[in-house]
């Protein structure tokens, strides 16, 4: 697959505050970005992973260092258009993020400012919301709307500019369970489907498993980088940058203190339970 | 301490839009207890606990605050009671509104008509209990990050000091390392301050680790008030109603479906740890 993010050594800073010095958030990022992939993003808050995400399409701009974007440069001011059209961002708080009073409406909205004409506007409404399953909303007001519903409206907005990479910065954690699942399954078909790049931030390990490729940050530098199971191995370290391990993971990994020979990376029910069936080897039954 | 009989509450009644929130509620928690009240959106848990600080009056049935019917009595008791339970709502940081932190934290206790200096003290002490600086104190509440405003707005809540302390998913929207703390800082509370404390949250495994009982809410009515233990005991009830109940009790449920005989009742690593090496030496010994 074709790479289409590409970030090498990108130093950033945020501007000083009067009489206090610069406030460093990222540190010599290198990251790959293929196309098709589903990558989540976990790290404690402050670890600089939105930092990262604005600097995918051009909110951002690096001090050092360099991002290149379906082979623009990111920082280039006249490409920011071309960027943003290619990689949507959707965020956390979905009440931020909704304009219009019909869901349509709100849909259409980047569209009407891009000048798209009209029928192929509404073919394109149509076809977001079909994908994000919204169709029967589409005449509804978008503050009657659950929280999951009202993210997959703000995505099917992004998804109507048909771009390549959608980034998402913590799009879940003001749902409910049944929101973010909703929300998840989503973005799932979204990328094995029409094959959008899809890039998460989460703190939600049942999220990030569910994922291709899983990056840890940390202190603004990137600090695991691997598939789920890869990253999952490593304990120990994620509890030294507090994050949360799959409770299956976690098992593992206790049992292992005690001399069992299992597996770390378990990381569903059904995994765990072929693991411990095989050491039990029906012992009790 | 909180009581509630034939407890119902319709919105909108009379209306075409006429919907049951709550239905026939019969509870009761005792003094300086810890719950976890769960449910998915929807189940009521919101509006049960609007009631417990005289928010919204029932439609049907009784409210007992340390005995006292609160919709008998009068509406000075009723004020009272707001003093007396204090609610943390979601998302608190949004309700910040003061111009300084110490002024937002102190707005409750001035209230109470409290002397200058025991709301000093309150403010103090409510600062220590969610771990804020008190460089902070004379700073813009909106200046703070997320986390700090959050603890704000529950320490302002905490300078009542209530006689029951609600919150309503404290820790929505945080990090790990943040929910971690804002729960510690609770659970702190709670044991120093023997206040009852009820904690609403859709994660059953916050809920597990901190309670020690549990109130299950579906469809609007109670369905669960029972220990963390005997709760999880109805793990696939809990399943059924669509709850998430925590992996490592997925687990343990069908470990005993295939045979095995371990506890259904596991929800912590720990635990599970702990059962599997007990079969694993049984094993070991049979072998021996």
């Amino acid at each position: 697959m074709p790479k289409i993010i590409s970030i090498s050594k990108l130093n950033y800073a945020y501007p000083a505050e009067e009489g206090k010095a610069p406030h460093p958030a990222l540190h010599d990022v290198s990251l790959e970005i293929e196309e098709g992939e589903f990558i989540a993003i976990l790290g404690h808050n402050g670890c600089g992973k939105s930092t990262l995400a604005k600097h995918l399409n051009g909110i951002l701009k690096a001090d050092s260092g360099e991002v290149t974007v379906f082979g623009m440069n990111a920082a280039d001011e006249e490409k920011v258009l071309e960027i943003r059209k290619n990689v949507g961002m959707v965020f956390q708080n979905p009440d931020n993020q909704i304009i219009a009073t019909v869901v349509d409406e709100d849909v259409a909205f980047a569209l009407e400012n891009l000048g798209v004409p009209y029928p192929e506007m509404v073919e394109r409404v149509n076809e977001a919301l079909e994908w994000v399953g919204m169709t029967a909303y589409r005449r509804h007001a978008p503050h009657m709307l659950s929280g999951g519903q009202k993210q997959r409206i703000a995505i099917a907005g992004i998804l109507a500019m048909k771009p390549k990479c959608i980034v998402l910065d913590e799009p879940t954690a003001m749902l409910d369970p049944q929101g973010r699942k909703e929300v998840m399954k989503t973005l799932l078909r979204l990328n094995r489907e029409i094959g959008v790049t899809v890039i998460l931030i989460t703190h939600y390990m049942d999220e990030a498993v569910q994922a291709d490729r899983v990056v840890v940050m940390g202190e603004g530098e990137v600090v695991l980088d691997g598939t789920p199971k890869e990253v999952f191995q490593n304990v120990g370290l994620l509890h030294s940058l507090s994050l949360d391990v799959p409770q299956t993971a976690e098992l593992m990994y206790a049992l292992r203190q005690e001399d069992i020979k299992v597996p770390i990376a378990v990381l569903s029910v059904e995994e765990c339970l072929d693991e411990l069936e095989k050491q039990l080897g029906g012992i009790g039954k | 301490m909180i009581k509630t009989e034939n407890l119902s509450h319709l919105y909108s009644e009379g209306t075409p839009f006429q919907t049951t929130a709550i239905e026939d509620i019969n509870i009761h928690i005792p003094k300086g207890d810890y719950v976890g009240v769960i449910g998915h959106t929807g189940s009521g848990k919101s509006t049960l606990i609007a009631h417990f600080n005289a928010i919204l009056k029932p439609t049907s049935g009784k409210i007992f605050i340390d005995g006292q019917d609160l919709w008998s009595a009068d509406k000075k008791t009723r004020i009272q009671t707001r003093f007396d339970v204090g609610l943390v709502f979601q998302y608190p940081e949004h309700q910040l509104f003061e111009e300084t932190v110490y002024k937002d934290i102190s707005f409750g206790p001035k209230n109470m008509g409290l002397p200058e200096y025991e709301i000093h003290k309150r403010v103090d002490k409510a600062l220590d209990f969610v771990g804020l600086d008190r460089a902070l104190l004379d700073k813009s509440p909106f200046d703070l990050s997320g986390g700090q405003k959050r603890r704000v707005a529950i320490a302002g809540v905490m300078a009542l000091e209530p006689k029951v302390l609600i919150l309503d998913e404290p820790a929505a929207g945080l990090d790990p390392r943040g929910r971690d703390e804002i729960l510690s800082r609770i659970r702190d509370y709670h044991r120093e301050t023997k206040s009852t404390v009820l904690l609403v949250s859709h994660s059953m495994e916050d809920v597990s680790r901190n309670a020690n009982s549990i109130l299950v809410m579906n469809k609007g009515r109670c369905v669960m008030h029972d220990s963390v233990p005997a709760v999880f005991e109805r793990a696939e009830d809990l399943v059924g109603m669509g709850l998430d109940v925590p992996k490592i009790t997925r687990v343990f449920i069908s470990l005993r479906e295939k045979g095995y005989p371990v506890s259904p009742n596991v929800y912590t690593v720990e635990q599970g740890k702990d059962e599997l090496m007990k079969l694993l030496r049984k094993g070991g010994e049979a072998n021996d």
